[in-house]
């Protein structure tokens, strides 16, 4: 038996051992997230347009994680709002250094493992670096923006007669809280997998001048950083728009 | 309002100073860099010529590289771009494009960014990242020096030091707890033995490891190493959140039961888990995109690209999912133990 498939069914014993009946929605979820991204790797491949395809799939990921995995109530309702929003920004904002360091493409150390394959193949490398930086990001923003939303409804309703600046400064602390560990889970992440990467520049005694114009580097450092950018900032902008939404009740007519 | 037009004038500094780095910097090289003037893109004979002229030598180059219209290898250069050359036996080779300004723009917005949301919580952050992969690097530095420790053993090693580190720096190190420590480090260890085991009891089979890049060493050992650390955060963070919502309550309830204590949280923990485990597999799983689609497009079968391209991908999520939620036990466990053992020492 394959090691992915065994260690699999533990994982998923494990978690009905832990959570009960809710972690069927979590596997199931967990699952179908992984088939979108599967599926976003068959259409890329299929020659379709990087960029509508990338955005849609992200938009399923979002949903799947917010609505079916949570719930379809006010705190997720406010999450999703926040990640379109900041989804079209931040990629706006970012585009102009993703174009300026070219890092899209193999890097020279890659190429001696290629000799077999067509170099030319018609494969859109630039624009499927958005795609990589995006989708990398996808379940970061998720989260911060789930977490914050969900402290923030409950200052709200735990706390009576909260004036809208006393709201937004309480669900700041929160962000204040979430921000460093947000770090740390993407840090250890990140080194643990480019952990390779780190040994074969230090093995091959790189200086720092070339490291930091090395394709290979630069392209691992832009993902993580830009990953945990837009982990971090999209703490802030859900604080400021669920404060708002909770405060003035837009979503409560729809719920009754 | 003050503090705005300082982050403002920061952001702009950096910019510049970028800019700055990126056009000027080219003095501190010892290889020669070339400012492109000409660019002649030949798709069908796959390669560009380009002209310019040396920065920190004198003279002027004209040389060929290969170029693909997908830009598989090399961008196209444009006018104004600066590359680092080599001389091998009379002809110029391209080593790399140059970037460093860029890179310090971009490591310059992160910590602006961070530093704008969060101030002095920020810094800690920040320090805490800092010195974590300072360590890293001077681990690995000694595991070179030292062919008799494994790299393994020296990463457990890691493993120990960077909780402690990442704790105390984004908590405070007065307040560094033993619960907390105790059950992030039972839930990686932990995490970490199910996958060795079934590692080597299955022998690997589903495993591909000739798609891992950059290896100069065993390549099994590169990635179990990586396996380890990579989980860290993530369970570190559920398991402080979890302590301290526990704390939080027993502070408003101190006659609530330990078994009502433990099953908020666990309903704590629900909330959080599955979207943790959803961070580390998009975090891991983007990575292979341009890979994968490279195979398919040269004709390779699906399940077959797929299997080789992720399956060790595939295989760290895991990993990190029995962390994150191994941590729930470990946590409620550490959080019980401490209460008991105070409560006898108070009698």
């Amino acid at each position: 038996m394959s090691v992915l498939i065994c260690l699999t069914l533990i994982l998923m014993g494990l978690m009905l051992l832990i959570f009960k009946k809710s972690s069927i929605y979590m596997i199931t979820g967990t699952f179908a997230n992984f088939c979108l991204f599967i599926l976003l790797l068959y259409v890329l491949s299929k020659g379709f347009p990087v960029y509508p395809v990338t955005f849609l799939i992200f938009l399923g990921v979002t949903i799947v994680t917010l609505f079916y995995i949570n719930d379809f109530n006010q705190k997720t309702k406010a999450a999703f709002l926040c990640v379109l929003f900041f989804l079209v920004v931040f990629t706006i904002a970012t585009l102009p250094i993703i174009q300026l360091v070219k890092v899209h493409g193999f890097a020279m150390e890659e190429l001696d493992e290629l000799q077999m394959l067509d170099l030319s193949a018609a494969v859109p490398f630039s624009t499927l670096n958005l795609s990589i930086i995006l989708m990398s990001f996808s379940g970061a923003v998720i989260d911060s923006s789930m977490a914050v939303s969900s402290s923030t409804y409950e200052i709200y309703h735990r706390t009576e007669r909260l004036t809208f600046k006393e709201l937004v400064h309480s669900s700041m602390s929160v962000v204040h809280e979430l921000l460093s560990s947000t770090i740390n889970t993407l840090l250890f992440a990140f080194m643990g997998s480019s952990l390779a990467l780190i040994i074969w520049i230090q093995d091959l005694n790189y200086s720092f001048l070339e490291i930091i114009n090395s394709k290979a580097f630069v392209g691992e450092l832009l993902i993580s950083l830009l990953t945990g950018m837009a982990a971090v900032i999209i703490l802030p902008i859900t604080s400021l728009v669920s404060s708002y939404i909770f405060f003035n009740q837009h979503f409560k007519n729809i719920e009754k | 309002m003050k503090k705005n037009v300082t982050y403002i004038i920061a952001l702009l500094a950096i910019i510049l100073l970028g800019l700055f780095i990126q056009a000027k910097s080219s003095v501190f090289y010892d290889e020669p860099v070339l400012r492109v003037e000409k660019v002649e893109a030949n798709s069908s004979e796959k390669t560009q010529k380009i002209e310019g002229k040396l920065l920190n030598q004198k003279g002027t180059v004209m040389l060929e590289t290969t170029y693909y219209e997908n830009e598989s290898v090399s961008p196209l250069y444009r006018k104004g771009n600066q590359l680092i050359l080599q001389k091998s036996a009379n002809h110029w080779q391209v080593l790399a494009l140059k970037r460093d300004g860029y890179v310090f723009i971009l490591i310059g917005l992160f910590i602006l960014t961070v530093l704008f949301i969060s101030g002095e919580k920020g810094i800690r952050a920040l320090i805490g990242l800092i010195l974590n992969s300072s360590l890293l690097v001077l681990v690995l530095w000694v595991n070179q020096r030292n062919n008799g420790l494994s790299l393994l053993f020296l990463m457990v090693i890691y493993t120990i030091i960077a909780v402690f580190l990442a704790m105390g720096t984004s908590y405070g190190f007065k307040k560094l707890e033993v619960r907390k420590v105790f059950g992030t480090l039972v839930s990686v260890f932990l995490a970490f033995l199910i996958c060795l085991v079934a590692m080597n009891l299955l022998k690997d089979s589903g495993l591909r490891y000739e798609e891992m890049q950059f290896i100069t060493r065993p390549y099994r050992s590169v990635f179990l190493a990586g396996l380890l650390i990579g989980a860290i955060g993530a369970s570190m963070d559920n398991v402080v959140t979890i302590i301290s919502a526990l704390d939080e309550i027993r502070i408003q309830n101190e006659q609530l039961p330990l078994k009502k204590l433990v099953r908020s949280g666990r309903k704590i923990a629900q909330d959080t888990a599955s979207s943790m485990i959803n961070v580390l597999m998009f975090a891991y799983l983007s990575g292979a995109i341009p890979s994968v689609v490279f195979y398919l497009a040269n004709g390779w079968n699906f399940s077959e690209v797929i299997g080789m391209h992720l399956s060790l991908e595939i295989l760290r999520t895991l990993c990190g999912g029995f962390a994150i939620v191994l941590s729930v036990p470990a946590a409620l466990f550490a959080f019980s133990m401490a209460e008991k053992w105070e409560r006898r020492a108070i009698r």
